[in-house]
Order: C-alpha cells, then sequence, then structure tokens
C-alpha cells in the first residue's frame, strides 16, 4: 500500500470505530442472547474494543515514519 | 493678349512634351516652373486656360489654386490639374479648391489637348452669353 | 490481618514515600542515563492512563451499577482518539515539540498570535472546570477512608473526631504537600517531569493490579461470569433493561474523546512529557489495551456488588466493600492502594500541569508587566518566582476543589461529576480542532467561542450541581431565572427532552462552534496570527517552516540578562557559549542572530510558555513590524486563496496588457498602413513622372510625321534619360528594402574612407559647380583604415553631399566636408549653410520617402530613400549616421562615424 492509502486506511479504520460504537450501529445488538451469560451488547462492545487495539497495533507499525524524529529534537539537555 | 495657354511644371520633359503638343494643336502657349511665378504669370499674361501641376517647388498647386479662386480678377480662370499621385483625394481636393478638370499622369496628349480645348469652349460659350 | 483506619492512613503515607522515592530515583536516571527505561514507550502509555482516575476505580462501578455499559464510553472515546492518533494527537505532538508548547494554554495561546488573553482565559477557565474533577478524586479518597473506617470493628482509630470534611481537607492538604514537594522542585527547561512520569507509571501499574485483583476474586466468589450476570439480573439488575445507547451514550463518548484531549494533565503526559514521537505509536494501541484490561471486570464487580451487598451501599465503593464484606482485608489494602493511586496520580498531575498554566499564562505576564524596567534583576528572580507561583497555584488548585466539594456533598455518585469536568474542558475542543486544521480561525473568534461555550457550562452544567446544597439553585433550575421559562438551565430554549449531560453537550459545543466559525469569518487575523496559523497547519509536513517572528536586532548582552532570569546562569551560559562555538564568535562580540533569537524564543517559551516568552525577547529585541509582514509572506506557503485572487488579478492584468498591447499594434499598424498609402503614393509620383514624359514623347513621336530630325533625336534622349531615371528609382526601392531585410549585398574590406570620401567630391564637384554652391575643403583625415564596401560608402557620401548641395537655398551656399579620427572612430561631417532643417522635422528625417514638408514641395530628384538607405548601409558596416547640431547657427550637419578596423589600420597609419 502506498503511504497515502495507508494514511487513508488509518483514518476510515477511525472512522469505522467510531460507527460501530454509535447508534444505530450499535442498537443492532440489544437483542436478547446472553454468551457465556453476558448481554450481548456487552459482549459487542469489548470484542469491537478489542479488535479495534489489535488493528491499532497493526497501524501503529504499518504507518510510516515521517521525518522529524527524536534525534531532530532542540534543547535537550545530553 | 496673345497667351492661350499658361503651363505651370517643374518637370523639363513633361513640360517640354506639353509646350510641343499645345502648340501643335494651334494655341500660343507660355510655361513657369514654380508656384510663385504661376501668380505673377497669370496676372501678366491673362492666359485664357491654366494647365497646372500640384507638386511645384515652392508653392503648390494646390495652394495655387486656392489662392486664384480668391482673387476676383482669376477667380472664372479655367483650370487644368494635372497630378502624378494618381488619388482619389488629390482629385477631391482639386475639385474642392475650383479644378475645372483633373488629368492623371501619364496621360496621352490627346487627352490634354481635348481637355483644354473643352475649356476653352466652355469659356467661349460662357463668355458669349 | 486487621484493617484500621490507622493502619489504612499509615499505608498510604508510606505508599507516598515509595513514590517519592520513585520520582527522585527516576530524575537522577534521567540526568545520568538518557535513553534508559523511564524513556520506553510503555512507561509513557503508563503516564497516560492517569486518565483512569479513582473516578475510573471507584466510580466505574458505580455507574455500571446505576447506568449498566454506559461507563464504557468514558474509555472508549479515548481509545477511538488513539486509535486514531495520526489524525489529531501526532500533530498536537509535533506542533508542541515545535514550538516548545508547556500547556493546553499555551498551545491555543501560541496558535491564536501568542494571544496572552487567550492564555489566561483558557487558564482561568481549565482552573474552574477542573476544580469538580479534583473534588471527585477527594471525595473517592475520603470516602475509601471511611469505608474501611465504618467497616473496621476498631472503629475510627485516630480519625475519632473527624467528620468527613475535616477528611477532605486533611486529605486535599496532604494531597498539596506532596504535590508541591513532588512538582515544584525546578522549572524545567521543557516542563518535563521524568520522576512524576516514573511515579505515575508505577501507581499505573498498582491501579490496574489492584482492580484486575478484585475482578479476579469477584469472579472467583461469584463462580465465573454466568452466574454472575444471572444473579444480578434475577436481582432486578439487568443491562438489557436499561436504554443505554441514546443521547446521553453519544454526549459522553463525545465528552471522553474531548477529554482525553483537553483536559489540561492529559496535555501535560500526552504531549509535553512526551519525549519522542514513536512512543505515541506505541500508546496508540497499548493505552487503549490498558482501559480495556481496566473496563472488564467492572461489569462483573457492578453486578456482584449490586446483587450480593444489602441494598443501600455505595455501589461507589464495591471495589473496596466486596473484598471487606469477605474478609480479605489484604485485599481491600490493595484494593484502597489502587483507589488511593488513581486519585494521587491524577491530583498531582493536573495540579502540575494547571500551575505551570497559572504561572505561565498569569503570574509571568503579570510580573513582566509589573517590572517594566528591562530588570536585569539576579538570575534567580524569574526562576523563583515561578516556583513560588506554581506552589500558590497548587495550594489555590486544591482548595478551589475542596470547596467544590464542601458546596456539593450532598450528592453522592462520583461519575456525574467527573462528566461536569469533562462538559467544561471539552470547550476546548472546538478551538483546539481549529488551530490544528483550520487556517482561518482568529484568536478574538477563540476566545469569544470558548467564553461562550464556557458561560453556557457554568450555568447549564455547573451552577446544577449546586442544586442540592443551594435552594437559589435549586427554585432556578425548576422555573428559570426570574421565571424565564427558556432559560432554565436543564432545559434551554425550551430543550427539556433531552437527558442534562447530552443538554448541557449540545448547547454549550454548538453555541462555541458557531461562535468561533462565525466569529472568524467576520474578524480577521492579526499578522503574528497569520504566521502561527500557517505554523501549526505545516507542522506535519516533511518540510517544516522554520521563521523567526522575531527579527530585529539585540545585544548579546541583554539577551544574556533575559535568558539568565528564566533559564538560571548555568543553562544561559550553557546556551551562549554553544552560540558562541558554532558562530566561531567570542562570547563578548557575539551577534545574536535571528535564528539564535528564536531558539532563545523556544527554550524562554519552554519555561514561561510562548506568550510571555514573546513579551520578554520582544522588550530586548527591537524588531521591526515590517520583518513581521516579510516573514509572514514567506512562510505563508499554502495561502491559496490569497494567491489564487492573485492570479486572477494577474491574468486580468495580463489581459489588460494585452489589450493595450494589441491597441498599440493596431495603432503602430494603421500608422504603417498610412505610411503604405504615402509611400505607394510617393512611389506612384516618382514613377508617373518620367512615365508621363516618356508617353509625352513617344506619342509625339508617334503621330508627328514631319518632326524635325533634331526635334525628334532630343525627344529621344529624353526618353532614355527618363528611362534610366525609372531604372535607377526601381533600383533604389529595391536596395533599400534588401536593405532592411537585412541581406549583405557587398563585401566589406579593410580600405581607405578617405579614399571614398574623395571619390564623392570628385563625383558631386559637377553637381556644386552647376549649382553654384562653394566646396569648402575641411580638415582631413588623412588616412582611415575602416572595414566597408568603398562604392557603398562613396554611394552615402555622395548622397549627403548632394543633398547637402541640392537643399541649399542659400544665395551664398557653402557645403563643408571634414574628416578626422578620435577614439578608435572615423568621422566623416557634411555641414552647409543652408536653411537646416526644422526642429519638428529631425525625427523623421530618416524616414522612407520623407522629403521634407509636404506642402512646401520641394523639388528634387529623389524619391527620399536616399537617408534611408545610407543610414542602412553604414549601419550595415557597424557605424551610425546622424544628424548632429552643425557648428553655425542654420544649415544641417550629417555626420558619419564608423570604427576604425582594428588590425590594419595603426600600421598603415604608421606607414603612410
Amino acid at each position: 500500500m502506498t503511504r497515502r492509502k495507508l494514511v487513508a486506511a488509518a483514518f476510515f479504520f477511525t472512522l469505522f470505530g467510531v460507527l460501530g460504537f454509535l447508534p444505530p450501529i450499535i442498537a443492532l445488538f440489544r437483542f436478547d442472547a446472553r454468551p457465556f451469560g453476558v448481554p450481548v451488547e456487552a459482549v459487542y462492545v469489548f470484542v469491537l474494543w478489542g479488535l479495534l487495539v489489535l488493528g491499532a497495533r497493526w497501524f501503529s507499525r504499518a504507518l510510516p515514519e515521517d521525518g522529524t524524529q527524536a534525534a531532530q529534537r532542540p534543547g535537550e539537555e545530553p | 493678349m496673345g497667351t492661350d495657354i499658361l503651363v505651370a511644371e517643374d518637370e523639363p520633359g513633361i513640360l517640354e512634351a506639353l509646350s510641343f503638343v499645345l502648340q501643335r494643336a494651334g494655341w500660343t502657349v507660355q510655361s513657369v516652373t514654380d508656384g510663385d511665378a504661376v501668380l505673377s504669370a497669370v496676372r501678366r499674361e491673362r492666359p485664357r486656360v491654366l494647365v497646372l501641376d500640384i507638386m511645384l517647388p515652392k508653392r503648390s498647386g494646390f495652394e495655387v489654386l486656392k489662392q486664384l479662386r480668391a482673387d476676383v480678377l482669376t477667380r472664372a480662370l479655367p483650370v487644368l490639374v494635372l497630378t502624378a499621385r494618381g488619388q482619389q483625394q488629390d482629385r477631391r481636393i482639386a475639385e474642392e479648391l475650383g479644378a475645372d478638370r483633373f488629368v492623371t499622369k501619364p496621360y496621352s496628349n490627346v487627352e490634354v489637348v481635348d481637355a483644354v480645348r473643352a475649356l476653352l469652349v466652355d469659356r467661349t460659350e460662357t463668355g458669349a452669353r | 490481618m486487621t484493617l484500621t483506619a490507622d493502619l489504612v492512613i499509615a499505608t498510604a503515607v508510606a505508599y507516598v514515600g515509595l513514590l517519592f522515592l520513585v520520582a527522585f530515583i527516576g530524575d537522577s536516571q534521567t540526568r545520568s542515563k538518557p535513553g534508559g527505561l523511564l524513556r520506553s514507550p510503555f512507561v509513557y502509555t503508563l503516564s497516560i492512563s492517569v486518565y483512569c482516575t479513582s473516578w475510573t476505580f471507584y466510580g466505574a462501578v458505580g455507574s455500571a451499577a446505576r447506568n449498566g455499559l454506559e461507563f464504557a464510553t468514558i474509555y472508549l472515546g479515548p481509545t477511538l482518539v488513539f486509535i486514531g492518533w495520526w489524525f489529531i494527537l501526532r500533530r498536537l505532538v509535533r506542533i508542541s515539540h515545535d514550538q516548545r508548547i508547556t500547556s493546553i494554554a499555551d498551545l491555543l495561546s501560541s496558535r491564536f498570535g501568542k494571544s496572552s488573553r487567550l492564555g489566561v482565559l483558557v487558564t482561568v477557565l481549565a482552573v474552574i472546570a477542573i476544580a469538580p474533577y479534583i473534588a471527585l478524586q477527594l471525595k473517592a479518597v475520603t470516602s475509601s477512608i471511611e469505608a474501611i473506617a465504618g467497616a473496621s470493628e476498631y472503629g475510627r482509630g485516630s480519625l475519632e473526631g473527624w467528620d468527613e470534611v475535616g477528611l477532605a481537607f486533611g486529605v486535599a492538604a496532604g494531597m498539596a504537600l506532596f504535590t508541591i514537594l513532588f512538582g515544584t522542585r525546578n522549572v524545567d527547561a521543557k516542563e518535563q517531569h521524568h520522576g512524576v512520569v516514573a511515579a505515575i507509571a508505577l501507581e499505573a501499574v498498582v491501579k490496574l493490579t489492584a482492580l484486575i485483583a478484585v475482578g479476579l476474586f469477584v469472579l472467583y466468589a461469584g463462580g465465573g461470569l454466568e452466574p454472575i450476570f444471572s444473579a444480578a439480573a434475577a436481582s432486578g439488575h439487568d443491562i438489557h433493561a436499561s436504554q443505554t445507547f441514546g443521547d446521553r451514550w453519544i454526549a459522553s463518548l463525545l465528552l471522553a474523546a474531548a477529554a482525553i484531549i483537553c483536559l489540561p494533565r492529559q496535555f501535560q503526559v500526552t504531549v509535553v512529557e512526551n519525549s519522542d514521537e514513536s512512543h505515541l505509536r506505541t500508546a496508540s494501541w497499548a493505552f487503549p489495551a490498558y482501559m480495556l484490561a481496566m473496563s472488564l471486570f467492572i461489569l462483573p464487580i457492578a453486578l456482584y456488588g449490586l446483587s450480593t451487598l444489602p441494598s443501600g451501599s455505595n455501589p461507589d465503593m464495591f471495589v473496596l466493600t466486596l473484598p471487606l464484606a469477605a474478609g480479605q482485608d489484604g485485599l481491600a489494602l490493595f484494593a484502597f492502594i489502587g483507589g488511593f493511586s488513581s486519585a494521587t496520580s491524577m491530583i498531582i498531575l493536573e495540579s502540575i500541569a494547571l500551575s505551570i498554566m497559572v504561572s505561565n499564562h498569569i503570574v509571568v505576564p503579570v510580573m513582566l508587566r509589573l517590572s517594566a524596567d528591562d530588570g536585569a534583576g539576579d538570575g534567580l528572580g524569574v526562576r523563583r518566582l515561578i516556583l513560588n507561583a506554581r506552589r500558590i497555584s497548587i495550594i489555590l488548585i486544591l482548595l478551589l476543589g475542596f470547596s467544590y466539594f464542601y458546596l456539593t456533598r450532598g450528592s453522592d455518585a462520583l461519575a456525574p461529576i467527573g462528566l461536569i469536568s469533562f462538559t467544561g474542558v471539552a470547550q476546548f475542543l472546538p478551538a483546539i480542532l481549529a488551530a490544528l486544521f483550520w487556517r482561518e480561525a482568529s484568536g478574538k473568534a477563540a476566545i469569544a467561542a470558548i467564553a461562550t461555550g464556557f458561560v453556557v457550562w457554568l450555568w447549564a452544567s455547573f451552577m446544577p450541581s449546586f442544586a442540592s446544597s443551594s435552594p437559589l439553585v435549586a427554585m432556578i433550575m425548576a422555573e428559570g431565572p426570574f421565571g424565564i421559562d427558556w432559560l432554565r438551565p436543564q432545559a434551554l430554549f425550551g430543550l427539556d427532552h433531552l437527558d442534562p449531560l447530552a443538554h448541557a453537550v449540545f448547547w454549550s459545543l454548538l453555541l462555541n462552534s458557531a461562535v468561533l466559525v462565525i466569529g472568524s469569518l467576520l474578524t480577521s487575523q492579526s499578522a503574528l496570527e497569520h504566521v502561527q496559523a500557517t505554523l501549526f497547519l505545516n507542522a506535519t509536513r516533511r518540510t517544516p517552516t522554520e521563521t523567526s517572528p522575531l527579527r530585529g536586532s539585540a545585544t548579546a548582552d541583554d539577551l544574556f540578562l533575559v535568558a539568565r532570569r528564566v533559564l538560571g546562569h548555568a543553562r544561559a551560559v550553557a546556551l551562549f557559549s554553544e552560540e558562541a562555538r558554532q558562530t566561531g564568535m567570542p562570547w563578548t562580540t557575539l551577534e545574536p542572530s535571528p535564528a539564535f533569537i528564536h531558539r532563545l524564543e523556544r527554550e524562554l517559551a519552554g519555561s514561561i510558555g510562548s506568550a510571555s516568552a514573546h513579551v520578554m525577547l520582544s522588550k530586548v529585541v527591537s524588531g521591526d513590524a515590517v520583518s513581521l509582514e516579510e516573514v509572514m509572506q514567506m512562510a505563508d506557503e499554502t495561502q491559496q486563496a490569497i494567491e489564487h485572487s492573485q492570479a486572477l488579478e494577474r491574468a486580468s492584468a495580463q489581459l489588460r496588457a494585452t489589450a493595450e498591447k494589441l491597441e498599440n499594434a493596431n495603432r503602430q499598424l494603421r500608422k504603417v498602413d498610412l505610411q503604405k498609402d504615402e509611400f505607394l503614393s510617393q512611389v506612384s509620383h516618382e514613377v508617373r513622372t518620367p512615365m508621363t514624359a516618356i508617353r509625352a514623347f513617344s506619342e509625339i513621336l508617334l503621330s508627328e510625321k514631319d518632326l524635325d530630325p533634331v526635334s525628334s533625336r532630343r525627344f529621344m534622349s529624353t526618353i532614355h534619360r527618363e528611362s534610366l531615371r525609372l531604372t535607377s528609382l526601381l533600383d533604389e526601392i529595391l536596395d533599400l528594402s534588401a536593405l532592411e531585410r537585412g541581406e549583405r549585398m557587398w563585401e566589406a574590406r579593410v580600405v581607405d574612407a578617405e579614399a571614398a570620401l574623395d571619390q564623392a567630391l570628385r563625383v558631386c564637384d559637377a553637381l556644386a559647380r552647376q549649382n553654384g554652391t562653394r566646396m569648402a575643403r575641411g580638415e582631413r583625415a588623412g588616412r582611415a583604415m575602416v572595414s566597408a564596401d568603398p562604392d557603398r560608402l562613396s554611394q552615402v557620401l555622395i548622397n549627403l553631399i548632394s543633398n547637402a548641395i541640392k537643399y541649399n537655398t542659400t544665395p551664398d551656399p557653402v557645403v563643408e566636408v571634414r574628416s578626422f579620427v578620435g577614439e578608435g572612430v572615423y568621422s566623416i561631417e557634411v555641414v552647409d549653410n543652408g536653411p537646416g532643417i526644422p526642429e519638428e522635422e529631425r525625427p523623421r528625417i530618416f524616414d522612407k520617402f520623407y522629403r521634407g514638408r509636404q506642402g512646401e514641395a520641394v523639388s528634387f530628384s529623389g524619391a527620399g530613400l536616399g537617408l534611408p538607405i545610407s543610414r542602412e548601409i553604414v549601419a550595415r558596416m557597424q557605424g551610425t549616421l546622424e544628424l548632429v547640431d552643425g557648428p553655425g547657427p542654420g544649415g544641417a550637419c550629417f555626420r558619419v562615424r564608423l570604427p576604425l578596423a582594428p588590425a590594419e589600420a595603426e600600421p598603415e597609419i604608421a606607414t603612410s
């Protein structure tokens, strides 16, 4: 993927994360199911949360380095 | 009263040819070669017709024509204007200033002779009346 | 193990001691080993988790017990911000590094033209908005101590005689002391507190472990997830039952997302304490993971507490009371330490962050204003003042928190208090986003927007929290101020069907953003604002534009005094020595470059904030406003709108210019057309005249049979002569047109120009005699070698001399020809004593067919092409032909100038 596409992917990943936690999507999970006794909306929230963490981990490595990093920080005491 | 025609022309070749054909046609011819001389020659010689070139030294043919028409004595003098600059503008100016005939160089000798003769006839008829 | 209040307090104090030790070691370790463990991205991540305060530790359980899943929004909001780190946090960190931003107030102040007014506003509002949050921590710590003391069979111990308020005050005082000891030991160059961060990281580990320990205990005690959820459902606590995903869900999600950016302490740890941008990469997933871990057991703990503990127990304290009820005193103590950790870390960092804002944006500017003298002072003055200001503000902040706690002690839930603070700090969000993404946002609009949002917040969110303690507030809430119904704090403009939280969030942020947008559209930016906006927007470009808004000159001495006042002697000396070393100039004669002043400003900004640093340096640097405008232009790469309109303007200017050019060309064409007409009529005249003679004589010869031979011979020779004249006229026309086209029709060679002149004089001699003109012999050069075609040169000279003869109408015509050599140039002058050329005709004398005044109709033989041709010829010989002022009063003087042929000229002169 090109740098631009990666950044765009990261953006939409975040955007769909936001949408996933908002009604109406989240309201889809208000039906009566209790895997392991846990209400399904709670399961949904935590599973999506976990997926977002995994996705963020992938993106944190995939997103490009961009220029000015630690090397070029002025004023740092030696 | 001897002069029929006064020719004002600065080009010697043209002057000689003009004089020759006009004399051959039976008229007496006098000539001048610059604009200033025209006016005095007209008063002195009292020609019946003036053949006037536009490009004259010292005083242009237009200027001469204008002065002739301004003077009561010479107002009626028939004038044949010759020009080498075959432009409509010259012809219009000449007519406005009161030229009676207009001939463009190079002309045929017959053309000039006929024009002069016509002016002389007009003059005669006017005079007869 | 018997758990008493005294033991709890002793443990807390011991724990604080441990933290202090960690902080101390942390500080000294960073000093000796810059790249150590404390600089790892995980320590950075753990320090960010200061977000999880005792609100999380205790309040989340309470919130879950009351509102089910809603507690999760507080962590989902930040999760979303962090997984989208590339778009907001990265910019914030980059900008803050570049600009040496010290706080959120500094960020906004810096972006909006280093506006100190905005800095003050943000600082004051932040202090007010955070008060409930601090109160929340005090309340949590107090309640937790009370919970343990209440449960203890040994009574209150040394707490005997202390009520809740007194205890809270004691906690506040202890926290203040602790924070002062921790956070105000020095004014750091970049407001980074590595020791504090180390302690915070430790606390993050402690609170997570404690919460997970309690969670595992609950799972164990409750027999697993399913029994806990079933039991809760059976006792009427079903998550399904609550309408979770409504306006309140959205509002708190938004608030939490805003808070992770806007809370002063979060800005402090995420942005200011960030020592390496790549750490943000790790935190982008690790911090959400941390919050996920913190949240995993909240629901089981809450539900288990609800179904097992007697009804009426405070759900906020379940984390503590569940182990206590099960007799797990050790676990309870650990849980207490966990809760205490979360409270202390929050209070420490929040008050450090706020105190930095107070000292940088209020105290230092006031001090700068008061000490109008350039005040060298002793080097320690400013530093000591700053430290003291911070200490006092820490006390003030905790006092404010305590006051809020005192005034609202009637309400008992933790989470709503936190949300009030969140709503308050969220008012910074529109301005921050505008700072990052909207170039046109203006400082005035930002001030108005934040103020508007805050007024709404005060009215709709902050004030209602006093309803339980103030009858007046309760009355306003019920009926509106002075009975104005539509101003009721929780039903503004008649909007009464929203949840109060969503209501306050909706109105405050809506009005806030509206004022920001409309205000920015209506107001204009100052130059400095413009520069800063560009810097902020370009921060993440690969080639960041560096600019120094402060330009001008200052002496090194002045700068050093300023630097010493703020940074301290050692750092100032280090800074100046470095500059001296780099420029290779001795200390004393150091001339501060703009770059150095800029660096100095950033260094100072790191200590006292950008606005103050700017003011301070402006006092000694005599910059000029013009240079600022220059910088503005230079810095502004993407001012597309302006450039676009400029491009339009340029285009229309070009159009105008083109139209003008066209008109000029048209005029030129008309002129050329006229000239052409003139030319044609001239050519016509010149051609017709000989033609007339030729025709007339030919007709005579043809028609007159009886001509005498002499006449006919003369007539024929006239015809011949006129034919020749006609031919030479046509030759001239062709010659000129060829010359004008640049065709070369002769060979230039080195010749004696004097010989050509002699030749010309010989040719004209006859003409002169014929006209009665005297040829005066002027001085002659003798011999002059030029590069020319001798025939052509003669042609030019003949033309000039014959003109002088022909147009000389004076009674006693004289033409003088002279030549001379000077400075490598050979000149010939042809002078006559004729009437001369009138002034108005001089410019046109070299025009084609131009022959003196038309009206005068001077007779001459040429067609008016002689001079143009001559000029062209001379130009071909690298010379000039011009009309110059003659020596006498009348007459004309034409001068030909030709360069002498370089090599041959002199030797030949020498030999001759």
